[in-house]
């Protein structure tokens, strides 16, 4: 029948729908049932548990709270029933307004369909069943189902949640509160009380605190007290209400007996008994140490501290004693308990093994159980057992060196223990060598030297290989520790590249040197001209004083660029070790004597060439300015020879050098070689290629030799190139000798080899000692030129200074004595009136001073001839000694002059006039003696530099020979631990004429009485005598 | 003085007379003496002592040139271009020596130029040693004349002038006077071994004429009966100098007082003695004066003279070619060494274009170094340079005075000459060069070009072809030496 089958579906899709309907009422009323019970239970905790003093007020609201509670169970209960299904469909047609009534039509007119009643009309029923059938087909009943309800429930459990999550997690939720949602009479104010007490009868620690704890059962009491007896007197106190319905009392600092109980809602506890006892204490210790073998310490006992501080693997024994008898004693170290042994009356021991814990502490218990409560806490401090430290000095960072150069390296290491053993370590693409570094057993410190020799590690130009230094400690207990030092980054650099880098600055700087000088000179000539030129202001050419001015400019920029190379050059060779330390001692004076060059002489001719100018000149004015510029110059001249010169002898130096290079790398060559040979056998191909190998460098070495001699021979000395040890010297034969002997070789001829290589050892050993004997030649001369310096010209310049002061001492004498007698008959003159000539000093002398004057005069004419003679000498040392500085000679010619000035005045009974050219001789000859002196001590440490090299001595810029007692020497410093040594002269002002004028307020003084006014003939003559003495 | 019986002396006076004996004796008496020959005897530039070789054996490889008196034998190859001045001057001195000596060879005498030291060392017995320190470049034995080739001496020497000064030793051998006293022989050889270039040449140049100043100023003047000893010790150059200086003034004197007539008495009364009796006996024959008082008035001529001391001047050593740069020889051993420094910097400057700066220096180096001809060639050389001609000639002629035998102070006259002008001077300074360095195509060269300059055609083209001869093969040197500038 039409409708049957639809109106089942019909149900079915109304059941599903029931069901849902159910499930979203009971989800809602479950969420409101939980935010009841959340709020009730915030309640009890908050309000409830608080309400000690209104039980009832509590007990009230507890009730309501489990009321609402049971009230929203019931809901739950309620919702979870399934709702009928009319009521289904009416939601149906609520949501679908568009059915009207049909499924409720449907439902109620569906029986029709089974029991047909006449007068209505079955197949108009199965059509409206079908109908809404069809029409709910296409929706799920999920549809019709609204869960807003369910969340709103929801969003209310999470608001009440929140106290309730807070409270939880802040004050805890009480038992009882939680009891109380169910169970209201938790609270209920009435009933038997019932007392429990913790801890009852107890014993306890004199001083300790008692804890009183009560729990009371059946009803519920608004107060407990507690009330005691005894020792700290008779009371009563309320006790604190804690947690789950405890009531808590403190009994603080116990130090008598005392009875105590609890007293609540007209109920009492029985009376505890509280008896006090000493706790066992642990006190009076004594530590002894036993230190591990390795650390060298002795044994050591320490009292009055229980803490330990000692060495990880030290045995310590504990010994301490106790204030009361103990029943039980344990040491508890970590998770090791020790046992105690007794020591005596109330005394113990212990030992402790001293292996990472940290604390340790002494359990105690006497014979009533009273412990010491673990006992505290005693710390266990290790003393650090460091690793070494282990330090290199130098060469810092990455440097450059050749691959079979040697490269100093300056180290330290120290242990607070001691050191088992020091190695240093050097890594290149070959692999790792490790030296082991001299090391006294159990030092705790080492350091020195050690000279890196780069060779065995076959580095190739441009590797870059690694050393450093690698130190233990003694340290048996953990093992030793073990500590690197930075590591030192050595690039392998070209040989010879660097070679020709250094050699080609050098030229660089030579040139640079020698276009200043041109410059100079220049400028000499020009101001010597213009100082001609002075003496006619009409025809002075200016234009030419401004060309001079931009020329001096130029100059004082070529000194700043040469100045910058040299300190490019010796920053360069200061990072390179292949450079030879006086090397970089020479560039350093380069720069140095550069530097001096602009801030003494060129500066101040420029600030005088800059205020040279026609405007306002007068011709006083420019004759003097003139002057100043032409002297300047000449002395800049002369500096800037002197410079030239002295990279010119770095320059041949390096020369030498490289002849030194090329002798040292064949040396031992051919012994190595000859063994190489004894032990070659027929067959034995590698010792052949080994021979072969051994033959190519010593044929390189020869080449090197060779462009060392030939090539670059403009750079070396005559006195070497044409000693006689050098003479008919052909490389080409021992070069012959050599492929001789690669050619025996290869035909398998080994006797004939054997035979071959001991000619050409003969060869490379002549060889070698031709060259040492050019080299000893150069050597000599330099050597025998410092020798003179040193032992006869330093000291006789020092002599004729002290001979000169004390001859300008006899004229200050003798003018004192004259000097007033020319004033007094000057002024005696002026009163008369006299028109008689002015005398002179000369006339005023008195036989025995005319005598005194002449042997002056006859000394300083002496003094000048040895002046003279001394200069001539720098001069010719200067040609061994280009680093001998040219003020020196400068300064006695200054002082020659000046003296044959004096002599002449003295000559002419003039010893006022003679006093101030006197005191400038003075002056340049001390200028010249504190230089003397200064190059002493550089050529001294050149010379120590040269000593520390390698090899023989070797050069012509340094000389040979040591110089005893030499200002400022230091012989165990090298130029790379700090810089050349010496007199910085740049912050030394070497004192000039100025300053030995007689000061300004003497002069003032004098000049002042000039203003008496004379007549005036006689003016000129006093005021040139008072200039004259003033000067 | 007494001294050891020299056998070549003996040998050669024997020669003289009966030849036949002379070459069997010679040998013998080689042997037994040639040792202590060796020790005695040596020949110094310019001056050549008497020399006992140390083997009669001449010297192989020689080629032969002869003129009417003389053969010299040379080393084709490399000193052909000796041989034909060589000839011309001996024969100049044979002709000279005859006027004023009264004295001429017979037969041909054989000159040899000993092409190596070697050679010179085996036939003179004169090492290198010696030769770098007094000078001695001339030997003569028996019937021969041996010299070092100038090739063989860094700065060469006037060898023309010692051929003939060992030519006159020759004559007085053959005349018996090779015996006591060295000085006499000496001071003829020197007095008249430039005779043959000129008519009355200054014997003694600046250094030696200072040497002698300076001895007189520290009265240390060497008396004539010690001159001999100082020959024989040959402690130094200056020293030998000194003593050929004294010994040439002392044949000096003896000519200007007793004119040559009293030399020749004096030579023939050393000749004629049967044995040496001392010069008092000789001078009282010859002269009517004993020794002393020739001495006595030697040294009063001496003062006379007034020569002056040139304060540092230097007696220049000897350095056999070849052996380091004779530059720096130079200027190691010519200059004071506080001159050398600025020499230094002056060559720096000047090679690298700065010739005013260079100028300086070398100004410098003059100033504190007056005396050294090295430093006036730089100077002259750099004010050429600068177009300074007539400072550059000042300075040149300053080097020439001072050089003693320095051909590159020649060559820088001529070049200023050149730019004067005066090709005259020109020739002339270049023949002086040559006399020293014959062996300098650029010299010969120049000379050319002055002489074509002067239209002496024939002249200059035989110094043309001599330079072109010196350098073959080279088309640059030959087109420079085909035209004029």
């Amino acid at each position: 029948m039409i409708g049957l089958g639809e109106t089942a579906a019909l149900r079915r899709y109304l059941d599903r729908l029931r069901t849902l309907l159910a499930l979203a009422a009971t989800t809602t009323a479950l969420f409101h049932w939980l935010a009841v019970a959340s709020v009730a239970l915030v309640l009890n905790v908050l309000v409830v548990e608080r309400l000690q003093r209104w039980p009832w007020a509590a007990f009230a609201l507890a009730a309501v709270g489990t009321l609402c509670l049971a009230v929203a169970a019931a809901r739950v209960a309620l919702a979870a029933r399934r709702p009928p299904r009319a009521v289904a469909a009416r939601r149906i047609q609520v949501v679908e307004p568009e059915l009207r009534n049909d499924v409720e039509s449907s439902l109620d007119l569906s029986p029709l369909l089974a029991t047909p009643v006449a007068g209505t009309s079955s197949p108009l029923v199965g059509a409206l069943v079908a109908s809404t059938g069809e029409h709910l087909a296409g929706t799920a009943p999920r549809r019709f189902v609204s869960w807003r309800a369910a969340r709103a429930g929801a969003l209310l459990l999470a608001a009440a949640a929140v106290p309730l999550a807070a409270v939880a997690l802040t004050a805890g939720v009480p038992r009882t509160a939680m009891r109380a949602l169910i169970d209201p009479r938790v609270y209920w104010p009435l009933g038997q009380l019932e007392i429990t007490i913790e801890p009852g009868d107890v014993r306890i620690a004199r001083g300790g605190d008692l804890l009183v704890k009560v729990r009371t059962g059946g009803s519920r009491p608004s107060g407990v007290l507690v009330g005691y007896s005894g020792g700290p007197g008779e009371g009563v106190a309320a006790m604190e209400p804690g947690p789950d319905g405890v009531w808590v009392w403190r009994f603080t600092a116990v130090t008598g007996e005392f009875t105590y109980r609890a007293l609540a809602g007209g109920v009492s506890s029985p009376w505890y008994r509280v008896r006090v006892a000493d706790v066992p204490v642990a006190g009076n210790f004594e530590l002894r140490y036993t230190f591990p073998a390795y650390s060298g310490l002795a044994a050591r006992s320490v009292t009055d501290s229980a803490e330990i501080e000692a060495l990880k693997g030290t045995s310590v024994e504990i010994t301490f004693s106790t204030g009361v008898a103990v029943a039980k004693a344990a040491l508890v170290f970590g998770k090791n308990r020790v046992a105690v042994s007794p020591a005596g009356e109330r005394r113990y021991r212990a030992v402790l093994y001293l292996d990472g814990e940290t604390s340790y502490r002494i359990e105690l218990e006497d014979d009533g159980g009273l412990t010491n409560g673990g006992g505290p806490e005693y710390a266990v401090r290790y003393l650090p057992d460091t690793p070494p430290s282990v330090e290199v000095i130098e060469p810092t960072g990455e440097i450059e060196s050749e691959p079979r150069g040697t490269i100093l390296v300056r180290y330290r290491c120290a242990d607070d223990y001691g050191l088992s053993r020091l190695f240093f370590v050097a890594r290149s693409a070959v692999g790792e060598h490790r030296w082991p570094l001299p090391l006294n057993t159990g030092a705790r410190s080492a350091g020195g030297e050690y000279e890196w020799d780069l060779g065995p590690l076959r580095a190739e130009p441009g590797e870059i290989v690694s050393g450093y230094l690698e130190a233990a400690d003694n340290d048996t207990i953990s093992g030793p520790k073990v500590s690197a030092s930075a590591v030192i980054g050595v690039r392998i650099a070209d040989p010879r590249q660097k070679r020709e880098q250094t050699r080609e600055s050098m030229e660089k700087l030579a040139e640079e040197l020698l276009q200043l000088l041109g410059e100079e000179l220049d400028l000499q000539e020009r101001y010597k001209e213009l100082e001609e030129q002075a003496r006619d202001m009409e025809k002075f050419p200016w234009n030419a004083a401004e060309e001079a001015a931009a020329l001096q400019k130029s100059a004082r920029d070529s000194a700043a660029r040469a100045e910058e190379r040299a300190a490019r050059l010796a920053e360069s060779m200061d990072r390179d070790p292949g450079a030879r330390d006086e090397s970089i001692f020479q560039a350093e004076m380069l720069q140095q004597g550069l530097a001096e060059l602009r801030e003494r002489q060129q500066a101040p001719m420029q600030e005088m060439a800059a205020s040279l100018a026609p405007d306002g000149a007068t011709p006083e004015e420019t004759k003097q300015k003139t002057g100043f510029l032409a002297a300047a110059a000449e002395q800049a001249a002369r500096k800037a020879e002197s410079l030239a010169l002295m990279a010119d002898a770095m320059k041949r130096e390096r020369g030498m050098a490289d002849v030194e290079r090329g002798s040292r790398e064949m040396d031992g060559a051919e012994e190595r070689l000859l063994d190489s040979l004894a032990r070659l056998n027929p067959g034995d191909k590698a010792a052949a290629e080994q021979v072969l190998k051994q033959l190519e460098q010593i044929e390189q070495a020869l080449r090197d030799l060779a462009e060392a001699l030939q090539k670059q021979n403009k750079d070396l000395p005559e006195d070497f190139l044409n000693s006689d040890a050098l003479q008919n010297l052909d490389l080409n034969d021992v070069l012959g000798g050599l492929e001789q002997v690669r050619d025996l070789l290869k035909k398998g001829d080994i006797a004939g080899a054997r035979q071959a290589a001991r000619e050409l050892a003969k060869q490379l050993a002549d060889l070698r000692n031709r060259l040492r004997d050019a080299e000893d030649e150069v050597d000599q001369k330099t050597a025998r030129a410092f020798e003179r310096f040193k032992g006869s010209t330093v000291p006789k310049m020092l002599s004729l200074a002290d001979r000169q002061k004390a001859l300008l001492d006899r004229t200050e004498a003798l003018e004192r004595q004259v000097g007033p007698r020319l004033e007094q008959a000057l002024r005696q003159m002026a009163r008369d009136r006299s028109t008689a000539a002015p005398p002179a000093e000369a006339d005023l002398l008195t036989p025995e001073e005319r005598g005194r004057v002449d042997a002056l005069a006859g000394e300083q004419d002496e003094l000048r001839v040895t002046a003279a003679s001394l200069a001539a000498e720098v001069a010719t040392l200067r040609a061994a000694l280009p680093f001998l500085p040219a003020e020196l000679g400068s300064s006695l010619e200054e002082a020659a002059g000046l003296m044959g000035e004096a002599g002449g005045l003295l000559g002419r009974r003039e010893p006022a006039q003679a006093i101030p050219p006197e005191r400038a001789a003075l002056a340049a000859l001390k200028r010249a003696n504190d230089r003397a002196e200064q190059s002493l001590d550089e050529m001294s440490q050149m010379q120590q530099m040269r000593q520390g090299t390698s090899g023989k001595p070797m050069g012509f810029g340094v000389p040979s020979s040591s110089r005893p007692g030499g200002s400022g020497s230091d012989s165990g410093r090298s130029r790379r631990s700090g810089g050349r040594r010496g007199t910085d002269v740049r912050n030394f002002m070497i004192p000039g004429r100025q300053d030995h004028r007689v000061p300004k307020i003497f002069r003032e003084e004098i000049m002042k009485s000039l203003q008496d006014g004379y007549p005036a003939p006689y003016e000129g003559r006093i005021k040139d005598y008072y200039q004259r003495i003033t000067e | 003085m007494a001294r050891p019986p020299c056998i070549w002396t003996l040998l050669s006076s024997l020669a003289s007379r009966r030849r036949l004996l002379f070459a069997g004796a010679g040998f013998v008496a080689l042997l037994v003496f040639v040792g202590e020959a060796r020790a005695q005897e040596a020949g110094t530039v310019g001056s050549a002592l008497a020399t006992a070789p140390a083997s009669t054996a001449p010297i192989d490889r020689l080629d032969a040139m002869e003129s009417e008196h003389f053969v010299v034998r040379f080393d084709l190859e490399r000193d052909w271009v000796l041989a034909e001045p060589a000839l011309e001057a001996l024969e100049a001195g044979y002709r000279v020596a005859a006027g004023w000596l009264g004295a001429s060879a017979t037969p041909k005498v054989s000159v040899e130029i000993a092409p190596t030291v070697e050679d010179f060392a085996r036939v003179s017995g004169v090492d290198r040693q010696r030769i770098e320190n007094t000078g001695a470049v001339g030997a003569i034995a028996v019937d021969r004349i041996i010299v070092l080739s100038p090739r063989l001496l860094s700065r060469g020497y006037p060898w023309r002038d010692v051929l003939n000064h060992e030519y006159l030793r020759h004559l007085l051998a053959r005349r018996g006077v090779a015996r006591d006293p060295i000085w006499l022989q000496e001071g003829i050889a020197r007095y008249g071994q430039a005779r043959w270039r000129a008519q009355a040449p200054a014997f003694l140049d600046e250094i030696d004429r200072s040497l002698v100043a300076r001895a007189l100023r520290e009265n240390a003047v060497i008396p004539l009966a010690a001159l001999d000893a100082s020959f024989v010790s040959q402690s130094s150059n200056a020293a030998v100098r000194l003593a050929f200086a004294e010994s040439a003034l002392a044949v000096d004197y003896l000519i200007e007082r007793w004119q040559v007539d009293g030399l020749q008495r004096v030579i023939a009364e050393l000749a004629g003695a049967p044995a040496y009796r001392g010069m008092d006996a000789v001078f009282l024959a010859a002269i009517g004066e004993p020794l002393a008082r020739f001495e006595e008035g030697w040294r009063g001529m001496l003062e006379k003279r007034g020569y002056r001391e040139t304060a540092g001047i230097v007696a220049p050593a000897y350095h056999l070619a070849g052996q380091g740069e004779s530059d720096a020889w130079e200027l190691a051993e010519w200059q004071p060494p506080a001159a050398q420094n600025h020499l230094r910097l002056g060559d720096l400057l000047r090679a690298r274009g700065n010739l005013r700066a260079g100028l300086m220096e070398y100004e410098k180096a003059r100033a504190v170094a007056p005396a050294s001809a090295y430093a006036h060639v730089k100077t002259a050389r750099a004010l050429l340079e600068l177009g300074r001609a007539p400072a550059a000639a000042e300075a040149a002629r300053e080097a020439v005075r001072l050089g003693g035998g320095y051909p590159a102070a020649s060559v820088v006259l001529a070049a200023a000459l050149k730019a004067l002008g005066d090709h005259e001077g020109v020739v002339a300074a270049l023949r002086e060069a040559l006399e020293l360095n014959p062996f300098d195509p650029f010299a010969w060269r120049d000379l050319g070009r002055a002489l074509r300059k002067l239209g002496r055609a024939q002249e200059a083209q035989r110094a043309s072809v001599t330079a072109l001869r010196l350098v073959p093969g080279n088309e640059a040197f030959m087109r420079s030496v085909m035209q004029d500038e």
